[in-house]
């Protein structure tokens, strides 16, 4: 029993870092502009199709880690034009929640143009997959490699957001848009450079998830709520907030489906988000809000 | 007002020309569809009511109809119960499915609140086949129409007058919510809850109260669902459900009459129907339908349409001066004498800071007190504390004798106490006369006659001005007169003064001592400008880092060291 | 004399008998063409879009193959088949509106679709009050004959199958205890009830029971769990290749090798899920089918239908052939060229006389995956004689025929 709750909870460290690395791109994006980006599934389900193009070719490492890079800068310039796209109307209208839809129909298009193109069916990654043992038994390596990814995006981000100019600009936005704008930063230009980003780190962890993900025109939807929940639980706007959380939410859900069955996995992450509201509002690491009076 | 009636008009005339004609015509296809596209109408108006009116985030709406179409098929089946109780079963069991939105929405508010709702309709589907000895799981629940779909005249079937009554009356309701006592309060309760606060309401109270209703009515419309389709599974209430919903109205237009019907008709009629042959392409269709419309109307479509409409017209500009704002006159109050507000060892830490400091303070009545002290020196908390947005961490407060320490501030509120906020409370999506009116409605205090003559005056002035034309100077004299007009006996101002040119200071301190002479209230105002205060406070107190240095008559302030210390008073106090 | 007077006569006869045959033959000929030019009207319904689409992608090809080979070859009696298409985007309000759309508005006179039971309930209503001859795949024992009456399921009612398996594992395998992996889809949660059903009157203990997200990230706790429980036996209810491929992975993964029972969806994707597992991961993999699909060591290898269809849909559509379920393909392949033969033997596409043509003739046409076997008391035009288990569903002959447990 020991053992299987470890197997488990190693599988869920593996998903739960998936989903820490959606919520730290939705983080990025939500401290520059305070969007949620409801296409960040899509893009996620985008990098893995790249993985699996990719895949069956027999290229080796070196390819892979190349195929890496390049999927995630060309789900960079992707998401850098959602961001245009996005932004756009925010500026011509009182109406300051028109993100709200178009996110939602960025994703919904992205699911059309899958569909058109790969069919209904979800695309398989083709060729066998390397695993690892754990404990007597053995999983596959996107598992290992989907954690090592999240602690290294969450330094590469800590590192970048406080030590260079650009992520201290960025950090600035996070923290009070209009005195950024009246000290000079060019607001706009960097919350695009911040849809960037956040689609170099959802390409990367997409791509080296494929084997193990569903990529289908339906899944999108699926793994951004995951990706909320992560980040709401965390804390919104919180890097260490989701770093911790995702684990925290994936373990917890694995180890539910093992004990009371999979029936109830929808079922945890919507207790785990309301057990946190409840307890803590702002999450595990969020920031409590100024006073309004 | 006059846009409201024509865009109501609008709506109403095409929900009764799709929801009758098909019959008429005898077209099955249509009938069906355009008796499903008006229920969607009545979810898609309730939705926009929470989402705009109560400014409550739901995505969630999707799964209480689903909970209104079981209901009522589980009652005409299991019970068989006829159509218009099952409706009215219906009603009620969404209303309790509504409450259970209502509690996450008293602990987070915005797209926390979202987040729930996202979660609870996403998992609404597994709920039923979790409950499947009632629901019959995967399996459904048939519910033949019968007489429902019977022509009974030229053609109209029994059911298709129910569901476009049904879509009428949601218009028509909406209508009549906006102008109702009961809407404004909603509004204020969902632009700002504080505010609502000072005008007796309970925001908690409100969010519930409408989260239920509308929950309720929108699972009245679910109810018509089963005689429609013939048959209810847990797959016709999908997630997608509830977004089509909350779509339709950001994209129809947010806070229009018109927007929720706007927005079905282009997110699912057009799609679904009117596109039905581009069967691979419809999922795109709708999705650069809904970009499109949100990147060239970012107000929606008939929000949009409806700026473009009203651009000529431009709004006047309306310029009020105190002498022009009614002071009702002084209440005759037969109650005991002694302080209005009474405060003994007050204080008040968050952590390590302490914001009041053993603070003892009486306010008597029919005077003007001036509170005065450096930024952090505890004079907003003590108004907080007074007023019941802040509970003292040791002392007692007592207003009028009576200890306030447990109050909401609702109820404090309704004690006679009144106040404005540093930044005046506004409301845009009110006209500037109902921001004045919705203090009137509170009727904290009974309020004794307000002159008509001035009122009335002022009415007609204010009326047609959008509130967002007025000069702030005279935003803080329409938050000032609301508070008045709530019967407030106390009125406690937080600078009042801040950002307002020389000449409207003036006209401030004359509505003051207006207010003071003639309407016998009793102010306690919160200033940085020394010069206000010196020239009409009777009395002023000075804080600093959380206690009171002193206090007492003008010019006996001006003369204490510690006092000259903090700030250089004027020579001619 | 005479000669010339009858001579004349005759020839009054014949003008007159050609002055009447004219018109006749003129008529008939007209009639003759209208019937070439007039169309059958079929309406397509699957669930092209939603989670569904995979399945309605199957449907497509086998119908689209089905057709265009009946009008090459002149059509029924003369009469093309029109497809007029339609998408219930798995969604039952849908499926009724497109119902009506199919049926109202475009006056089609048959209907293939919807595919699954949530969707065929509510278009059953309305293609029954039209009179409109249907062939779905629903399962659900709902859509009797007194209900759908103009209705046929090329299937067999869930409950039938659950039968077959459960006494395969009683009578064949000899077990006792049994465990339940499926995923949370409405046709695997009705299978499931009926197999549990089923354990229940033959003696048999469920140890466990485990459910898992349709197209799920990971089974590893649904499997461990269920190892722990011990059972002879799992049986698999599955809806995608994919799901059918990580259940195999992770129990190569986690080092357990049970016995396991698929219902009809593992032997249907088999050969996909192969592809991805390798042929070990089906050693011990038991499965439902058709027993058109079967072959026991007797049977002749021969240019079985089925290898044909096969062949002829990879050359039709080349792009989904390789993805698509061909054995579904293949069912409505059959479907509309039994309904092609009843329309042919009934003259007309008319639902009473076909329907009951159906009931009483239709066993007689030979079809890829057998006879049928209808009758007045059930619509499910596929009985338990009809199916049979067979051994690793992956290993096929080369003419795609599956062996049977026990040849």
């Amino acid at each position: 029993m020991l053992e299987e709750l470890a197997f488990v909870s190693v599988r869920g460290l593996g998903l739960g870092a998936l989903f820490a690395l959606l919520a730290l791109s939705l983080n990025v994006i939500y401290q520059a502009t305070h969007i949620l980006n409801f296409a960040q599934g899509s893009m996620l389900v985008l990098g893995g199709l790249a993985g699996v193009m990719l895949s069956g070719h027999d290229y080796g490492t070196p390819i892979w880690f190349a195929g890496m890079l390049g999927t995630g800068l060309v789900m960079a310039a992707v998401m850098a034009v959602q961001g245009v796209i996005t932004l756009w109307p925010l500026r011509h209208s009182t109406e300051q929640q028109s993100w709200l839809i178009t996110t939602l129909a960025v994703s919904i298009i992205i699911s059309a143009v899958l569909l058109l193109t790969q069919g209904p069916w979800s695309s398989e990654f083709i060729g066998e997959v390397p695993s690892f043992p754990v404990l007597d038994m053995r999983t596959p390596l996107p598992y290992l490699v989907l954690p090592l990814m999240a602690v290294f995006w969450f330094v590469a981000l800590r590192l970048f957001l406080r030590r260079s100019l650009q992520g201290l600009a960025l950090s600035a936005l996070s923290q009070d848009l209009d005195a950024a704008a009246a000290a000079g930063l060019h607001v706009r230009r960097l919350q695009i450079a911040a849809f960037a980003i956040s689609g170099l780190i959802t390409g990367t962890a997409g791509y080296a998830a494929a084997p193990i993900i569903s990529i289908s025109a339906e899944s999108g939807i699926r793994y951004v709520i995951s990706g909320f929940v992560v980040a709401v639980v965390g804390g919104m706007g919180s890097m260490a907030g989701a770093i911790v959380a995702g684990p925290l939410v994936g373990i917890l859900a694995m180890i539910a489906t093992y004990r009371f069955g999979g029936q109830y996995q929808g079922f945890v992450s919507l207790i785990v988000l309301a057990g946190m509201l409840f307890l803590k509002p702002n999450g595990l690491f969020g920031f409590t809000a100024a006073r309004r009076v | 007002m006059r846009a409201e009636n024509l865009q109501a008009g609008a709506a109403l005339a095409l929900i009764l020309a799709t929801g009758l004609i098909p019959d008429l015509a005898g077209s099955d296809y249509w009938s069906y569809s355009f008796q499903f596209a008006n229920l969607l109408i009545v979810a898609a108006v309730l939705q926009s009511v929470l989402m705009h009116d109560a400014d409550q985030i739901s995505f969630g709406q999707g799964a209480i109809f689903g909970v209104g179409a079981y209901v009522s098929a589980l009652a005409m089946t299991k019970l068989g119960l006829p159509l218009p109780l099952a409706v009215i079963c219906a009603a009620a069991g969404a209303g309790l499915a509504g409450l259970l939105y209502a509690i996450p929405a008293l602990r987070v508010q915005g797209y926390y609140l979202g987040f729930v709702t996202l979660s609870l309709a996403a998992v609404f589907p597994e709920l039923l086949f979790a409950m499947d000895a009632y629901t019959n799981g995967i399996n459904g629940i048939s519910t033949p129409a019968g007489a429902w779909k019977q022509p009974l005249l030229l053609g109209l079937s029994p059911l298709s007058l129910f569901t476009t009554a049904l879509a009428c009356a949601a218009i028509v309701g909406h209508v009549l919510l906006r102008r109702s006592v009961v809407g404004r309060k909603i509004r204020v309760a969902g632009a700002s809850p504080e505010s609502a606060q000072t005008l007796g309401i309970r925001p908690g109270l409100v969010r519930s109260a409408v989260f239920v209703v509308t929950s309720a009515c929108t699972g009245a419309a679910g109810a018509l669902y089963p005689p429609i389709v013939g048959f209810v599974s847990p797959a016709a209430f999908h997630l997608e459900l509830s977004i089509l919903l909350f779509l339709a109205v950001v994209v129809g237009g947010r806070g229009q009459i018109l927007g929720p019907v706007a927005g079905i008709y282009l997110l699912y009629l057009l799609p679904n129907v009117l596109l039905v042959d581009l069967i691979d392409y419809r999922l795109l269709a709708y999705g650069l339908v809904a970009l499109g419309v949100m990147l060239l109307m970012p107000d929606g479509l008939v929000g949009t349409v409806g700026q473009w409409l009203s651009k000529r017209r431009v709004a006047a500009v309306a310029h009020l001066s105190p002498d022009e704002l009614p002071i009702p006159p002084a209440a005759r109050r037969a109650d005991i004498a002694g302080p209005e507000i009474s405060i003994r060892g007050g204080t008040k830490t968050f952590g390590a800071v302490v914001a009041l400091d053993q603070v003892d303070l009486d306010i008597e009545r029919g005077a003007i007190i001036g509170l005065v002290g450096a930024n952090g020196s505890g004079k907003t908390s003590l108004i907080n504390a007074i007023t019941g947005f802040n509970k003292l961490s040791g002392g007692s407060i007592a207003i009028r004798g009576r200890a306030t320490d447990r109050m909401s501030p609702a109820g404090i509120a309704r004690l006679g106490i009144g106040r404005t906020f540093q930044t005046p409370r506004i409301f845009d999506h009110l006209t500037a006369w109902e921001n004045i009116q919705i203090g009137a409605e509170a009727r904290l205090r009974p309020l004794a006659a307000i002159p008509e003559g001035p009122l009335a005056r002022l009415r007609d002035r204010l009326a047609g001005s959008d509130v967002r034309t007025i000069p702030h100077g005279q935003r803080r004299s329409i938050e000032v007169l609301r508070a008045v007009l709530t019967g407030a006996e106390v009125l406690l101002l937080d600078e009042p003064a801040a950002g307002l040119s020389p000449e409207e200071r003036q006209q401030l301190a004359t509505l003051l001592l207006r207010l003071r002479d003639e309407a016998g209230k009793t102010i306690l105002l919160v200033e940085h400008d020394l010069d206000l205060v010196w020239r009409i406070a009777d009395r002023i107190v000075v804080m600093e880092r959380g206690r009171i240095v002193a206090q007492g008559a003008p010019a006996d302030v001006a003369d204490d060291p510690a006092v000259r210390q903090l700030f250089a008073v004027p020579a001619h106090a | 004399m005479t000669t010339t007077r009858s001579t004349h006569l005759q020839k009054k006869g014949r003008a007159w008998f050609l002055a009447a045959a004219l018109p006749a033959l003129a008529l008939g000929g007209f009639a003759a063409g209208a019937q070439a030019q007039d169309a059958i009207r079929m309406g397509v319904l699957p669930s092209a879009t939603g989670p569904g689409a995979a399945i309605g992608a199957a449907l497509t090809a086998g119908v689209d193959l089905a057709v265009s080979e009946i009008n090459a070859a002149g059509g029924i009696q003369g009469r093309k088949i029109e497809q007029i298409k339609g998408d219930t985007q798995s969604n039952p309000t849908t499926a009724a509106g497109e119902a009506r759309r199919l049926i109202d508005r475009e006056k089609i006179q048959i209907l293939i679709g919807p595919l699954v039971s949530q969707e065929a309930v509510p278009a059953v209503e309305v293609a029954t009050a039209a009179k409109v001859v249907q062939i779905t795949n629903a399962g659900t024992a709902v859509l009797t004959p007194a209900v759908g009456p103009y209705h046929f399921s090329f299937n067999t009612s869930t409950a039938t199958a659950a039968k077959v398996i459960v006494d395969f594992a009683a009578d064949q395998l000899k077990v006792k205890t049994i465990g339940i992996l499926a995923d949370d889809g409405g046709q695997s949660k009705s299978g499931v009830a009926e197999i549990k059903k089923e354990l229940a009157a033959r003696g048999l203990t469920v140890a466990g029971e485990q459910e898992y997200r349709f197209r799920a990230d990971d089974m590893s706790p649904q499997i461990l769990s269920l190892r722990r429980a011990n059972p002879d036996v799992v049986v698999f209810l599955t809806s995608t290749v994919e799901d059918g491929t990580k259940m195999l992975r992770t129990l190569a993964d986690v080092g357990w090798q049970p016995k396991v029972l698929g219902a009809s969806a593992m032997s249907v994707y088999a050969s996909a899920i192969a592809r991805s597992t390798g042929a070990k991961a089906f050693a011990n993999v038991y499965s439902i089918a058709y027993r058109g699909m079967t072959y026991c060591a007797s049977d002749a290898e021969g240019a079985s239908t089925y290898a044909q269809f096969a062949r002829k849909l990879e050359r039709h559509s080349p792009g989904s052939a390789g993805k698509i379920s061909v054995s579904l393909a293949s069912e409505y392949y059959d479907a509309v060229n039994l309904l092609a033969a009843g329309i042919a033997a009934t003259g007309g596409t008319d639902g009473t006389k076909l329907a009951r043509w159906m009931e009483t003739e239709g066993s007689k046409v030979k079809l890829i995956h057998g006879a049928i076997s209808p009758s007045a008391e059930s619509h499910f035009l596929f009985g338990p004689a009809e199916l049979a288990m067979v051994e690793r569903p992956n290993d096929t002959r080369a003419d795609g025929l599956m062996k049977r447990f026990g040849c």
